[in-house]
């Protein structure tokens, strides 16, 4: 082992000398490295110090007050709130925000009284406007919809309104005036040279007159007879495929003009045996046209009350919008 | 080493913190050494030159993600060597040509000396030629480069029982390679056994 070790200095000294003879840098090559390494080095420390003094002043640039934060996205669903509203109160019948516009005028109703009454009625107003205007540009659609709308808001109409009689008299005297200007609609669409699209919409209307008139019926039997009478017997003799059964001889309801009649309707659906009595009978039957959908008929024998005439709905008491269009 | 471990741990400290002058310090303490393995490796000088300025400005941008944990710092520098002498080799292709090999060493010795003492040096180098890739390295990181044998496991990559077998087996064959024999008279020179770069480890 001592031995070994006596080589191993022999070898070491060996080793030695070749590296310090043929291994040893250029004094001038290690100044010219030294002094570029230690230039790249003064420039990365620097710029470490540099980041370093700047990453505060960076993180501090989006900072916001806190009055700013949350004003901010209060801003932004106002603004969303805003647009989403204008765009339920612009939809148009048939389009796709309808169901919600319906809905969020539904839910801005008054509680009860005189003032619901009229809300509903000013919106029964608005959705025949709709399908008038609807009608007149052919749009099955827009007309179907509306009218859907306006049958859900009349049921709604007669339900708040139930129990006061002053209310009853207004709301079913708003739908007598609907179910004329939706009769002169149906009768005039006859003259289109669109028939489809004619007979769809007259086929909406005339759903919606024989729904408007079981809701006066219903009106009829809560007990405000006579002015539940109005408007009934203006239906066509509904020959054999009257809605008001099957083969029915009588109109779609007794008929009566303000309860003064003094008899009661023969046939029908027999809501016009109400307290104020009904009109005489008013359709007896006429079966001239059995397979053909009953129809209004714009002037129909006994002539009632109000007038059904198409040449009066220009002037409603209650002019819905866009009647006119 | 004229400075100790501890204090080199203290200059990277330093130098990690942004002091130049630390980093300067760690510089002088490491060139030579540095300088001596890679010129061992790829032998023109230009080119050791190169790469050793190339390996302390690596060692500047890793500098923020050196972390001690054990490991000399000496280690973790010449594994960047190491590294890039194995890129350089790998790349370039070139190698050695006696005619750049530069001696520094001659003085003022007249001719006859200056004749042994090259035929001595091109006797160790071609010894060095005959051992393998790893023997060569591991003489260079020891000898040359003065490393411990832990540091020159460190930058190996290879464990420090691994690395001693290198040296001892590198040693046997620069031994054969150069004629040094055992004899009875430097049986006699029995000497104490003193901690150097090739007797510490």
């Amino acid at each position: 082992m001592q031995a070994m070790e006596v080589r191993d200095r022999e070898i070491e000294r060996r080793l030695e000398a070749f590296a310090r003879a043929r291994l040893s840098p250029d004094p001038l090559a290690v100044a010219r490295a030294r002094a570029r390494v230690m230039r790249e080095a003064r420039l990365q420390f620097e710029a470490a110090r540099v980041a370093v003094h700047m990453a505060p002043s960076v993180a501090t640039v989006p900072h916001r007050s806190t009055a700013r934060r949350v004003a901010m996205p209060l801003l932004a669903a106002s603004v969303w709130l805003a647009i989403t509203v204008g765009s339920i109160s612009a939809a148009s019948a048939g389009g796709p925000l309808f169901n919600a516009r319906v809905w969020v005028e539904n839910v801005f109703l008054p509680s009860g009284g005189v003032a619901r009454a009229d809300a509903e009625i000013a919106r029964l107003d608005t959705r025949v406007a709709e399908a008038v205007a609807g009608a007149a540009r052919g749009d099955v659609g827009a007309v179907q919809a509306a009218l859907d709308a306006y049958n859900q808001i009349a049921d709604e109409a007669i339900a708040a309104a139930a129990g006061d009689p002053a209310l009853v008299a207004l709301v079913s005297a708003a739908l007598d005036h609907h179910r004329a200007v939706l009769t002169a609609v149906a009768a005039g669409l006859e003259d289109r040279g669109n028939e489809n699209a004619a007979a769809a919409v007259e086929a909406s209307i005339q759903r919606a007159i024989e729904h408007n008139q079981a809701v006066v019926n219903r009106l009829g039997s809560s007990g405000a007879g006579g002015a539940g009478g109005a408007g009934g017997g203006n239906g066509k003799p509904a020959g054999g495929s009257s809605t008001g059964g099957g083969g029915s001889t009588g109109g779609t309801g007794g008929s009566s003009t303000g309860g003064t009649g003094t008899g009661t309707g023969t046939g029908g659906s027999g809501a016009g045996a109400g307290t104020g009595g009904s009109g005489s009978g008013a359709g007896t039957g006429g079966g001239d046209h059995p397979q053909k959908t009953p129809k209004p008929a714009p002037n129909p024998t006994p002539k009632p009350t109000p007038d059904p005439d198409p040449s009066h709905a220009d002037q409603p008491e209650r002019s819905p919008r866009g009647q006119n269009e | 080493m004229t400075i100790d471990d501890a204090a080199i741990e203290r200059l990277v400290t330093d130098a990690q913190l942004g002091d130049a002058w630390a980093f300067g310090m760690i510089f002088d303490h490491y060139h030579e050494p540095i300088y001596r393995f890679i010129a061992s490796r790829v032998h023109r000088p230009s080119d050791a030159e190169d790469l050793t300025q190339h390996v302390f400005v690596k060692a500047l941008e890793a500098l923020p993600r050196y972390e001690s944990r054990g490991v000399p710092f000496g280690g973790w520098l010449f594994r960047l060597a190491r590294n890039a002498v194995i890129d350089h080799v790998r790349t370039r292709h070139d190698h050695a040509e006696l005619d750049s090999i530069i001696e520094w060493t001659h003085g003022d010795a007249g001719p006859d000396e200056i004749a042994v003492v090259r035929q001595e040096l091109d006797a160790v180098n071609a010894a060095l030629a005959a051992l393998t890739d790893e023997q060569r390295e591991a003489i260079a990181l020891r000898f040359f480069a003065g490393l411990s044998a832990r540091e020159a496991a460190e930058a190996m990559g290879k464990q420090e029982g691994t690395v001693r077998g290198l040296q001892f087996r590198a040693i046997a064959a620069l031994r054969r390679e150069l004629g040094i024999e055992l004899d009875g008279r430097e049986l006699v020179e029995l000497r104490p056994r003193h901690a150097n770069a090739s007797t510490d480890g």
